[in-house]
Parts: structure tokens; C-alpha cells; sequence
């Protein structure tokens, strides 16, 4: 009788530990670490710091620079990885902004109500924030930060399920009707591994766009990065952008 | 209860089901996580040599500038005011220029019109005012005939002067 008793309580010890302990295993199993993978195949984070710069007092609103990341990356009609808005401000400080055709053919021009006060245009693209929210929803880890900090997605992956569209505050991220995987602005990291510039930063006629290594201390930005007064889109969010703006207006959204 | 058992069986019994637990949860693991995952990050390590290996459309002007080729409009255009304007701008991408040109000969356009000119060069308030800009309407234009801008300025050195 009492030898019975405690047969029956290790037992149901015994369960509970077994129940307890495959748990615990098969969740330590199904989490996807690198613990397959030697020490020496990791690559250490990569020792650069690619920034971008934009200058909004010498855009000149041509728009070649979205025409050439459309030809580059073949992007679809009617989607963008870069676009230029145009802002007009008025004496009554009554704010216009438009983006015809993402600018890609120039802007007409547009009568607003009063006089423009101020006129600029602003170039945007992906921020590839160093903080992105982007890169921490994705459910199916498409969507990943590169060695040298690029965003970038992994169009295999990717299920096309748009977290990221909507987690990303600057529009920078749309779904492609051709692969229907999120798409996006890649730095034209094929091209700078090749040793090339970006395409849009080629195509700027008025270097109104910049694009290199802030460690390399021969490259563009390492010259101009400190020496002006730089800003980002949206700091409050704390993303970290790491596309600068110079010449900024308060208006830009 | 005719044969007894051995007091361990049901130890054995247990530990195997054990094994095969452990054995269907490598496997499935091994099916749910593609190769190369974390080998960089938390991410499928080959997708960045897959996005590396992408062609490149757009080329680098000095491409054109050999004797054999364009070195005539490349030094004009280098020493003109549109040194800043890269040729691709005009005339499109050329990475796969000539050999494409020369499988269609429609391929490489050349656009002689005044809007070309004209998404630059346009009196537009939000333009830098260091820009040199003309109001289209009454840049020459005599009669409301629009010549082409290319018929007094030289594309490739637009400066009159
Ligand atoms: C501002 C725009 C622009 C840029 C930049 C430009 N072109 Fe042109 N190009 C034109 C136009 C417009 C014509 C047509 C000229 C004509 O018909 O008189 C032309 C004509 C040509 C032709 C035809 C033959 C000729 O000489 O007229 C060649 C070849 C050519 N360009 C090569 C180049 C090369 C090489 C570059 C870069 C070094 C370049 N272009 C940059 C606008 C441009
Ligand atoms: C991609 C934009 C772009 C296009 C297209 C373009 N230009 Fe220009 N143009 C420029 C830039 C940039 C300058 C240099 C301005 C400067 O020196 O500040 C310039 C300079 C000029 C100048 C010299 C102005 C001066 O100060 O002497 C003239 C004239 C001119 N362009 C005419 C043309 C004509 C004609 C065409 C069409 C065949 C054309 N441009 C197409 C960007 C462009
Ligand atoms: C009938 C000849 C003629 C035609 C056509 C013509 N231009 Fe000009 N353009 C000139 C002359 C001459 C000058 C220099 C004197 C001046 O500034 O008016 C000039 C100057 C310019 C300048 C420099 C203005 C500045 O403020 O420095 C630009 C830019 C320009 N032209 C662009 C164009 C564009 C774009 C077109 C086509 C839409 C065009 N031109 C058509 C003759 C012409």
C-alpha cells in the first residue's frame, strides 16, 4: 500500500519532468541561431560606416535620379525606391507639396494660392536606419540588416505579408506587383560592392546626392559629413537614420 | 500476468520515445531553416551574394570616351558647362552598349526635343536660384514657333559664350 503511494507520485513527477523537458528542448530547438554554423564562417560586423547625404539646396527637382534607379533596379511603374517631392510655401505659410510621377519626369510648374515665400525640393529614399522597425517585424526574418548595415530583403523568404510596408514611417517600402515580395531600396548594394557609385548618386548632375564610407577618410562624405549641419527625417521616432539631410526646412515631413 | 516483466521496460520504453522525439525534431528543423541561415546575422546568408551578384545597368561615362567610340563628344562635353551632366542622363543607360545597339539598331535614342532641356532648365520657384533657368515662353521664342533648344545651344557644350 504505502510502496504503491509512492510509485504513483514519482510517476506522475516523472511526467510532469518529462513534459516539462521536451518543452523546453523542442523551443530551444525551433529557435533558428547560427548554433549550426562554425565560429570562423561568421563574418564580424563589417568596419564601415556608410552614410548618405542629401542636399536640398542644390536639387534641381530634373528627377534623373528616379529614372535611373528605375532602369537600374527595375522597378515597376507607378512604385518608387526614390522619389523627389516638391514643397512650396506661401507669405501665409501655407504649405504645397506634390510628387508628380515620384518627379521622374520634372515638375511642371504649379500655381498655389498667394505668393511662394520659400520653393525646395526634397530627395527621398530608404533611411536604412540603424534602429529600423522594418527589419523587426518581419515575421519570416526576409527582411534583414547586412554586415555593412544596409536594410535589405531576401526576396526568397519574403511571403509578401506587407509588416514592414506599414512599420516603415517614411513610405520607403512598397509590395512588388511582379514578385509580390516587399521591395525596397537597396543602396544599390550591387553596385557598391562592385566598387561603382549608386545610380542615383551618378545621375545627379549637381552632386545634390552623396553616398560613401564615413571611415574611409579619402570619400566625398568623410569630407563634408562634419563640416555641415546635418539632419534626419523624423528624429523623435528614433530610428537612427542614416540618410542625412543638409538644408532642411522645419515643413519637411 | 503470466510472464513478468522486466523492471526496467517501461525506463526503455520511455527513453526510446524520447529519441525519436529528438530525431523528428532535427529533421524538421533541418527542413524549416534554409542553409546558410545565421550565417552572418539573424538572416538567410546567402541572399546577400544572391542581391550582390545583380547586373548593373547604368555604366560609367569614361566607358565612351575611347577613340573608337565617342571620344569626340566626351571631351567637348568635359570641358563644357554640362561636365557635371553624365551622358546617361540624355541618351539612357549604356552598360550593354554598343553590343545592344547593335542587336537593334532602335535601341539607343537620341532625344532631340525641348523637353529634355526643359525638366532642368525651367523657371520653377522651388529651383536654386544659382541654376540657370529660362522661362520657356520667352526664351527666344519668336512668332509662338518653339525652335529646338539644340538648334542654337551645342548638347554637349551648351554655353553661348
Ligand atoms: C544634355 C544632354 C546630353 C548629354 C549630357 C549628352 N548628350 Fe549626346 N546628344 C544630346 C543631344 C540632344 C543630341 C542630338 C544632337 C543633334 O542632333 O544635333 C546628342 C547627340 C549625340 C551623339 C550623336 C552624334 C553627334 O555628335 O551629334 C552622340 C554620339 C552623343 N550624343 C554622345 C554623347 C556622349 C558620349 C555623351 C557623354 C560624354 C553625351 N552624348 C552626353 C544630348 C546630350
Ligand atoms: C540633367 C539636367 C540637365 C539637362 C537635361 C540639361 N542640362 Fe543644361 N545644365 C545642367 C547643369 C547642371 C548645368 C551647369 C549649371 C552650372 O554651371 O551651374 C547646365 C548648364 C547649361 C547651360 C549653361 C548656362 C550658363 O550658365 O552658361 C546651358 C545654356 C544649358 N545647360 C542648356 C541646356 C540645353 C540646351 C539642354 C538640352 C539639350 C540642357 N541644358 C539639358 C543640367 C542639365
Ligand atoms: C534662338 C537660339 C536659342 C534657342 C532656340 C534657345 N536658346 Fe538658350 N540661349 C540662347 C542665347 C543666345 C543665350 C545666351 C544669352 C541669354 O542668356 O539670353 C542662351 C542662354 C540660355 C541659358 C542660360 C541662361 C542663364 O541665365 O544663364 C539656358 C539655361 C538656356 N539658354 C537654355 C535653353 C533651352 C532649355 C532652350 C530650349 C527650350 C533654349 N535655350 C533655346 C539662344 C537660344
Amino acid at each position: 500500500m504505502e510502496f504503491e503511494k509512492m510509485n504513483q507520485q514519482s510517476r506522475r513527477d516523472f511526467l510532469k519532468k518529462f513534459i516539462q523537458g521536451s518543452t523546453a528542448l523542442s523551443v530551444v530547438l525551433m529557435y533558428p541561431v547560427p548554433s549550426f554554423s562554425t565560429e570562423k564562417d561568421k563574418k564580424k560586423k563589417a568596419n564601415t560606416n556608410y552614410v548618405y547625404l542629401v542636399d536640398i539646396g542644390k536639387c534641381i527637382g530634373c528627377g534623373k535620379c528616379v529614372k535611373a534607379c528605375r532602369t537600374e533596379n527595375n522597378v515597376p511603374a507607378d512604385f518608387f525606391r526614390t522619389w523627389v517631392e516638391r514643397y512650396l510655401i506661401s507669405f501665409q505659410h501655407e504649405v504645397f507639396t506634390d510628387s508628380p510621377k515620384g518627379g521622374e519626369e520634372g515638375f511642371q510648374p504649379k500655381k498655389i494660392k498667394g505668393e511662394v515665400e520659400k520653393g525646395f525640393y526634397v530627395p527621398k529614399l530608404c533611411n536604412h536606419c540603424s534602429n529600423t522597425p522594418c527589419v523587426q517585424v518581419c515575421p519570416v526574418s526576409a527582411s534583414y540588416k547586412s554586415p555593412e548595415n544596409f536594410i535589405l530583403v531576401d526576396k526568397e523568404r519574403c511571403i509578401g505579408c506587407g509588416y514592414c510596408v506599414q512599420a516603415c514611417p517614411y513610405g520607403s517600402r512598397y509590395i512588388s506587383p511582379n514578385s509580390h515580395t516587399a521591395d525596397k531600396c537597396t543602396w544599390c548594394y550591387h553596385r557598391i560592392t562592385k566598387g561603382l557609385q549608386n545610380a542615383c548618386v551618378q545621375a545627379c548632375p549637381r552632386e545634390a546626392r552623396l553616398f560613401g564610407d564615413l571611415n574611409n577618410s579619402k570619400s566625398k562624405v568623410s569630407k563634408v559629413f562634419h563640416r555641415e549641419n546635418l539632419m534626419v527625417l523624423k528624429p523623435h521616432l528614433m530610428t537612427n537614420p542614416q540618410t542625412y539631410y543638409k538644408d532642411m526646412a522645419a515643413e519637411v515631413i | 500476468m503470466s510472464k513478468m516483466e522486466s523492471p526496467t521496460s517501461h525506463v526503455k520504453r520511455v527513453f526510446i520515445l524520447l529519441l525519436i522525439i529528438i530525431i523528428a525534431g532535427v529533421i524538421v528543423r533541418s527542413m524549416l531553416i534554409p542553409e546558410s541561415f545565421g550565417k552572418y546575422g539573424h538572416y538567410r546568408g546567402n541572399a546577400l551574394q544572391e542581391e550582390a551578384a545583380r547586373e548593373v545597368t547604368f555604366s560609367e561615362q569614361e566607358k565612351c570616351s575611347s577613340s573608337e567610340c565617342h571620344e569626340m563628344n566626351f571631351l567637348i562635353k568635359d570641358k563644357g558647362k554640362h561636365k557635371p551632366v553624365v551622358c546617361e542622363n540624355c541618351h539612357g543607360a549604356f552598360a550593354f552598349h554598343p553590343e545592344e545597339k547593335r542587336a537593334d539598331p532602335n535601341k539607343f535614342t537620341i532625344n532631340r526635343d525641348r523637353s529634355l532641356c526643359l525638366t532642368c532648365h525651367r523657371k520653377e520657384p522651388a529651383r536654386p536660384k544659382d541654376f540657370p533657368m529660362i522661362v520657356e515662353l520667352e526664351h527666344y521664342v519668336e512668332g509662338g514657333e518653339k525652335p529646338p533648344c539644340i538648334s542654337c545651344h551645342d548638347p554637349h557644350s551648351p554655353s553661348m559664350g
